[in-house]
């Protein structure tokens, strides 16, 4: 079983259901890891289940899914009943509106001005024994980068590669014209590039400890005087970016695992702008957010690309790949197989690409 | 304020500071011997071998790791003190090759474990039975006597500033207030919670997880030699069953003060509160005549009701 792609396991379960009689299945975001031709088919598969009298409650974020799939919808917000409503009565807007309790004017606003010319990351013929294969591009300062790709193109792997995280097997890195040697993330944060993890849980936050540690973290040596971290110091920086970005928390001490995923984010977020990067790589950067939070956190990744970082994005949505990009690169199967302008991308071109 | 005051509350050190103070009232009020001066102090004495390993100890925990080896380390860094002293009357001298040793263990057990990946309690326990056979065979079973006879070395375990303090207990203090500076100022302090919380989080944010484990190794086998040489003066020899069982009482002491296993979690506030109750609690039940053997089940009891409820408070919230 466990050998089985996703999709064929969910196929397992749904089937398991039946066998039992279910008059209800419930899916909890079925589609988080499947690719387009399976979405479409799990969607066929829901309808004849419909059809045969079977309720189907889909537990969803995404939009364009409810649209195509859903007879009526019940909004939730922070555990509350907002609204059930037929989807025939709703737009996009004015769901979004229920889900966040107000109205997005632009979910992607830009501020920034056009890209500079200068090459800050530059990454050439990059292999990795298990997926990455002989992938070569560009990242210039103040230019929002987009990696698409489906699942297990390897997206994950060359943000973790690019930062040190990972071992690789060939090619260079440099970052600002220094090479990353040795391959750790010591000297990646040394020379100024960070990753802000898909995996915010196991890879990015210290769940037990307070924001103010949290966010902190990467910064410690910048605060000390004499080798000793100057907690007032330390204090004044964490408020600052907490103020700048937003992040509700009651108090810097609060542990961090009582905050929402967006409020998390921000803090991870603020861990490395805080120490100042010159590039910084973001893995799905709204994983797990709701949509309020998910504007703010475009705002801020536009807001980074204007002071002049290099903004590597690895992302599997489509609206947020065309929304922020300045230029967009395309995986499959381990290797970049497009780089093309945003101007020149659509989403048929992408999503070609993302197959071939 | 009256927020601040319950995150105190919540705190699993005023809990034991609680328990604590408890405790020797019980005892004052049981047995008129326990609050004088001369038991305090004699407690003192002896709670402070186990308060230096126990700072080593909560600090390799807190990272993520464990050391069972110490208390073989704390019996057989006796030996080059003792042998040393005796052919050339320096206690210097005897003290660092009793510390070189401590360290060559620290080198080997944290490049094993944090190097090449062997799981820590296996490691360590491996070095337990290695050294204690290496000072079963060196001493043939039998204690080196000290036959320099120094004034200094028998001072150190023995001796007390101003007639009253131990100077046990003050090593023990001193080193205590450092590593407590240490763990919540120094960078490294702050790091090593990080390593022991999640050592992908710590390593994502550009610090080397390896070495931070490898050096809290170092740090925790130097303080337990640090021990074994207190304890070596006590004794007046190198003993080669000393530091029996020393290893339990620390993590003991450890684990009570709130250190979590899995690593991340604790102080070394708690920690010194871990062992001050347990030394505390052996005196007074022995002084309420209560046989060893009761004494260790209750001990036993005591851990585990402490420990277990912190678990759970915490699973509460």
């Amino acid at each position: 079983m466990g050998n089985l792609p996703v999709s064929k396991q969910q196929m397992v379960e749904i089937a398991r259901a039946l066998a039992h009689e279910a008059r209800v299945v419930v899916m909890d975001e079925p589609t988080s890891s499947l690719t387009p031709a399976e979405v479409a088919l799990l969607f066929e598969v829901i309808r004849r289940l419909t059809s045969i009298g079977i309720a189907v409650l889909y537990v969803s974020h995404k939009i364009d899914e409810i649209f195509e799939i859903a007879d009526t919808v019940t909004v939730l917000r922070d555990g509350r009943h907002i609204s059930t409503k037929p989807i025939a009565e709703h737009t996009p807007d004015s769901l979004i509106h229920d889900m966040i309790g107000r109205r997005i004017e632009n979910l992607f606003p830009r501020e920034r001005g056009p890209a500079s010319a200068e090459t800050i990351l530059k990454v050439e013929n990059l292999s990795t024994t298990d997926k990455l294969k002989d992938v070569s591009f560009e990242a210039r300062a103040g230019e929002v980068l987009g990696f698409f790709g489906l699942m297990g193109a390897g997206r994950t792997e060359l943000a973790k590669a690019i930062v040190g995280f990972d071992p690789i097997r060939t090619g260079r890195i440099s970052i600002g014209g220094q090479p990353l040697t040795p391959h750790d993330t010591r000297t990646g944060k040394a020379l100024g590039i960070g990753l802000l993890t898909e995996d915010r849980k196991s890879e990015g936050l210290m769940l037990e400890l307070p924001v103010l540690h949290n966010m902190s973290l990467a910064s410690l040596s910048s605060f000390s005087s004499g080798g000793f971290v100057d907690e007032g110091r330390e204090r004044s920086a964490v408020q600052e970016f907490i103020d700048r970005f937003r992040v509700k928390t009651p108090s810097l001490n609060r542990q961090i695992k009582y905050l929402s995923g967006g409020n998390q984010q921000k803090v991870l977020l603020a861990r490395w702008l805080m120490r100042g990067l010159k590039v910084i790589v973001v893995d799905e950067p709204t994983r797990g957010i709701d949509v309020g939070a998910k504007s703010e956190i475009f705002a801020l990744i536009d807001k980074l690309a204007a002071d002049g970082l290099a903004v590597v994005m690895m992302t599997s949505e489509m609206p947020e790949l065309l929304g922020l990009s300045d230029r967009i690169a395309v995986m499959a199967e381990g290797r970049l197989t497009a780089v093309m302008d945003r101007k020149d991308a659509t989403q048929e071109k992408v999503l070609n690409a993302a197959i071939a | 304020m009256g927020d601040r005051l319950r995150a105190l509350l919540k705190r699993n050190e005023a809990v034991l500071l609680l328990v604590f103070v408890l405790l020797i009232a019980f005892f004052a009020l049981t047995s008129e011997n326990f609050l004088t001066t001369r038991n305090i102090t004699n407690v003192l004495g002896q709670a402070s071998l186990a308060m230096i390993g126990a700072v080593g100890l909560g600090i390799l925990v807190i990272s993520g790791e464990i050391d069972v080896s110490i208390g073989s380390l704390v019996g057989a860094v006796a030996i080059p003190l003792v042998v040393v002293m005796n052919q050339t009357g320096s206690l210097e001298l005897g003290i660092i090759c009793a510390l070189l040793l401590a360290l060559v263990v620290g080198v080997i057990n944290g490049y094993l474990s944090a190097y090449v990946g062997i799981n820590s309690l296996i490691v360590t326990l491996g070095s337990l039975f290695v050294i204690r056979g290496a000072i079963y065979i060196y001493t043939g079973q039998k204690a080196i006597a000290d036959r320099a006879a120094l004034e200094s070395f028998y001072q150190i375990g023995n001796g007390r500033l101003l007639g009253t303090i131990p100077y046990p207990a003050i090593v023990a203090l001193v080193i205590l207030a450092i590593f407590i500076y240490m763990m919540r100022q120094r960078p490294f302090g702050r790091q090593l919670y990080a390593v022991g919380g999640n050592p992908e989080v710590a390593r994502l944010a550009g610090y080397n997880v390896k070495r931070t484990k490898f050096i809290a190794f170092v740090l925790c086998s130097l303080l337990a030699g640090i021990s074994g040489i207190l304890l070596s003066s006590r004794l007046g020899s190198a003993v080669h069953v000393s530091g029996l069982g020393y290893e339990f009482q620390v993590v003991a002491a450890v684990v009570l003060g709130g250190v979590s296993l899995a690593g991340g979690i604790g102080s070394l506030f708690g920690v010194a509160l871990g062992v001050l109750i347990l030394s505390f609690l052996s005196n007074g039940l022995g002084m309420l005549k209560l046989a060893t053997e009761w004494q260790q089940v209750i001990t036993g009891f005591i851990i585990i009701g402490a420990v277990g409820l912190d678990e759970l408070r915490r699973r509460r919230r």
